[in-house]
């Protein structure tokens, strides 16, 4: 059998360069062909004839293969474009930046102590970016935990860029409520992650979010005086109440589902009558 | 006087965390059919021990570097006479082979002669920091050889001596390659299967066994020659026999993958194999995986064949993981590297090691030659486990060495027979092809 292989493999591999390339695919073809022989002769195959044949049809149009093979060979390989145009459309963006942070800068269009936003704003943008690339990555490979993490610290470095660019233009009062709405939209982010890959602590991680917003809601209406202290203080204790609430209904129904379950089993197994038992030894 | 230190190598540092896992004991028993001079083995034992600093040292963990102590110790620490009967012979052979040693112990392997009816076993037991089965077969071949020696008056011992660093697995390889296998960082004990060996749950009174099962010389005759027509090897035959008994010994769902990692020899990629270095660790393993059991044996070795061919064509089978593991001992302090390597090492729960032909006419012992024997790896606790096998004198000997109880012996032995109905069912099934 080897040797029918090997004849028809020559003859074949006449129709191309006889190239070092060309040698080493005749090989590796050969060894393919030999293990496909191997398969079919365990699954049970006697008649040598109709091996060989079943092999050299696995190889389909092996004419038209070598041909596109060989022309592969004079073909320069082509550059990795979309790496290099990503590369280069960094380098423009950022030359661009830096430019335009110069102009604005030197022209006194914005102070010096503004403008410095505008190549942050870039690096943010950048890490948004880079951020989306490993969840799709994530995706791709079924690993998230890398991702999440990202998206997490992803999260915090935006709304940090939000606080300096409100703080530095409009210089509102209560900008620093930015900080504790970061906490709510961390937490959400993740939990649309959590929702995607179908993650078993989203569910747990959807109360402690409630309870985390809650709080923070608390703080920010009591700070500014549109929802009195007291009895402000209702709205963390109603969402706790809540979710002991939930938590309770959750289990309960999880705990009859388990007994409907069992005793499904047991309908289906022990239960079962058999009508043979009176008969049967 | 300050005591000689030996700096613990990549494999001694990996065998200490695999304590978490199994006794690190790798064991021999060789039945001869004569007596052992035990005057000349003792002399032949000292003087390989003085060879081997390792063998009569002690293991000192440490936060930043664990290092080897080289150790005073005496011929008794490492040999033992027993004379017994045939009725006691097996039992006292299990109770020497399933100790363990610590490793703080001033001699790390320790040998037991049993002399029964004008006849001696031959029973070894090495802590497996210090060399692995490869090795073993070396250490017993060697052992023979200089018995044999001294026996006809040479004094001189011989047996190797060099360097017990892993690194000698790129020698074989050159430019390109020696710089690819260097950088293999990818973790391949990150398979995830779940599917175990049905034991009972640990309980403090489990004690360790090594379970047997031979395959006599005319079955494994008739296996070797359906092997030999149809082109594969023992390894491969019975891993499919495995694989597809475990299928169904453990009733694992018929379509589910399983991946089991089979034991390979490092020393192929070595420049002068067995004999160069030191005695120590060259153990990688390739991973078989099957998408699903066969509905017939014969459809499970094309399976098992497709998954084995991928490793067998990989120029780097077995070297992949090491880059990472001398990267996390380099860069991190032992104590944290340790932390490190378990958190990402996963250790299989079901394996298989072939450890090989073990050829009588190397392991004489001057008149007596062996007539049976067997060697097996480490004892597994639960849930892990792991089928060797070793060939001799035309039989197979496969063991399975667990901590258990009684209830898991009988598992064992059950499993057994489902592996040797396999294997009849496997020879019924392709007989035929033979008388062709």
């Amino acid at each position: 059998m080897k040797e029918r292989f090997k004849s028809y493999l020559e003859a074949a591999f006449r129709k191309i360069r006889p190239t070092k390339a060309a040698m080493e695919l005749r090989l590796e073809t050969l060894t393919k062909l030999e293990e496909a022989a191997q398969d079919y002769r365990i699954k049970g195959m006697t008649d040598d004839e109709a091996i060989y044949r079943l092999c050299i049809d696995s190889l389909g149009d092996f004419d038209a293969k070598l041909q596109e093979f060989d022309r592969s060979l004079t073909e320069v390989p082509k550059k990795n474009n979309q790496k290099r145009y990503i590369a280069m459309g960094a380098i423009g963006a950022v030359a661009v930046i830096v430019a335009l942070y110069l102009v604005l800068s030197i022209t006194g269009a914005f102070a010096w102590s503004v403008s410095w936003l505008l190549p942050l704003g870039a690096i943010v943008a950048a890490v948004v970016a880079a951020d989306v690339v490993l969840l799709l990555k994530g995706f791709k490979s079924d690993k998230f935990l890398v991702a999440r993490l990202f998206n997490v610290a992803t999260v915090i470095l935006v709304f940090v860029f939000m606080y300096l660019c409100i703080r530095l233009s409009v210089h509102p009062r209560f900008d620093w409520y930015i900080f504790l709405c970061m906490v709510p939209a961390a937490g959400i982010m993740d939990i649309a992650i959590g929702f995607v890959t179908k993650s078993k602590l989203t569910v747990p991680e959807i109360f402690v979010w409630a309870m985390l917003t809650s709080v923070m809601l608390y703080v920010m209406l009591g700070v500014a005086a549109v929802m009195p202290w007291h009895p402000g203080w209702l709205l963390p204790a109603l969402t706790a109440i809540c979710i002991v609430a939930v938590v309770a209904v959750l289990l309960i129904s999880h705990s009859k589902k388990a007994k409907k379950d069992k005793q499904l089993f047991l309908d289906s197994t022990k239960n079962q009558v058999d009508e043979e038992y009176y008969t049967k030894w | 006087m300050k005591k000689q230190r030996i700096t613990a190598e990549l494999w001694d540092k990996m065998q200490y965390l695999f304590r978490n896992y199994y006794d690190r004991m790798v064991h021999a028993v060789l039945y001869y059919d004569k007596p052992i001079d035990v005057a000349i083995l003792k002399s032949v034992l000292v003087a390989t021990t003085e060879k081997v600093p390792v063998l009569h040292s002690s293991f000192h963990d440490s936060v930043i570097n664990p290092y080897w102590e080289v150790e005073e110790y005496s011929i008794s620490d490492i040999l033992t006479v027993k004379d017994t009967d045939s009725e006691h012979l097996e039992a006292e052979i299990e109770e020497f082979i399933t100790q363990s040693i610590p490793v703080e112990s001033n001699v790390q392997f320790k040998i037991a002669v049993f002399n029964e009816g004008g006849r001696s076993v031959f029973a070894m037991i090495v802590n497996h920091m210090c060399f692995d089965g490869g090795d073993f077969k070396y250490f017993l071949k060697r052992l023979s050889a200089n018995y044999n020696a001294m026996l006809t008056g040479d004094a001189a011992v011989e047996i190797k001596t060099g360097t017990r660093s892993y690194d000698q697995v790129y020698t074989k390889l050159e430019g390109e390659d020696k710089e690819v296998a260097k950088k293999l960082y990818k973790n391949i004990s990150q398979v995830k299967d779940t599917h175990y060996f049905p034991l009972t749950p640990s309980a403090p009174e489990d004690k360790s066994m090594i379970n047997r099962c031979k395959m006599d010389a005319e079955t494994f005759s008739l296996f070797r020659a359906i092997g030999k027509y149809y082109g594969v090897t023992i390894n491969d035959l019975m891993l499919t026999v495995y694989m597809h008994s475990l299928y169904e010994f453990g009733q694992y769902p018929a379509t589910d993958t399983l991946t089991i990692p089979c034991m390979v020899d490092l020393r192929r990629h070595i420049e002068g194999g067995e004999e160069a270095g030191g005695l120590t660790n060259h153990t990688g393993f390739m991973q078989c995986s099957v998408d699903g059991v066969g509905a017939t044996l014969n459809d499970t070795l094309v399976k098992v064949l497709r998954s084995v061919r991928k490793s067998k064509h990989d120029k780097f089978m077995g070297l992949y993981s090491l880059p990472l593991l001398k990267l996390a001992y380099t860069i991190f302090p032992y104590a944290i590297s340790e932390t490190a390597i378990k958190i990402g090492y996963l250790n299989p729960l079901i394996g298989m090691s072939n450890i090989g032909l073990l050829r009588p006419e190397l392991l004489t012992m001057g008149e007596a030659t062996p007539i049976d024997g067997f060697m097996t790896g480490a004892v597994k606790y639960k849930p892990y486990m792991q089928l060797a096998l070793t060939t001799m004198n035309n039989e197979i000997t496969m063991t399975i060495a667990i901590r258990g109880n009684n209830d898991d012996k009988l598992l064992v032995e059950k499993f057994f027979g489902i592996l040797m109905k396999n294997v009849k069912l496997f020879i019924a099934e392709n007989v035929k092809y033979l008388k062709v």
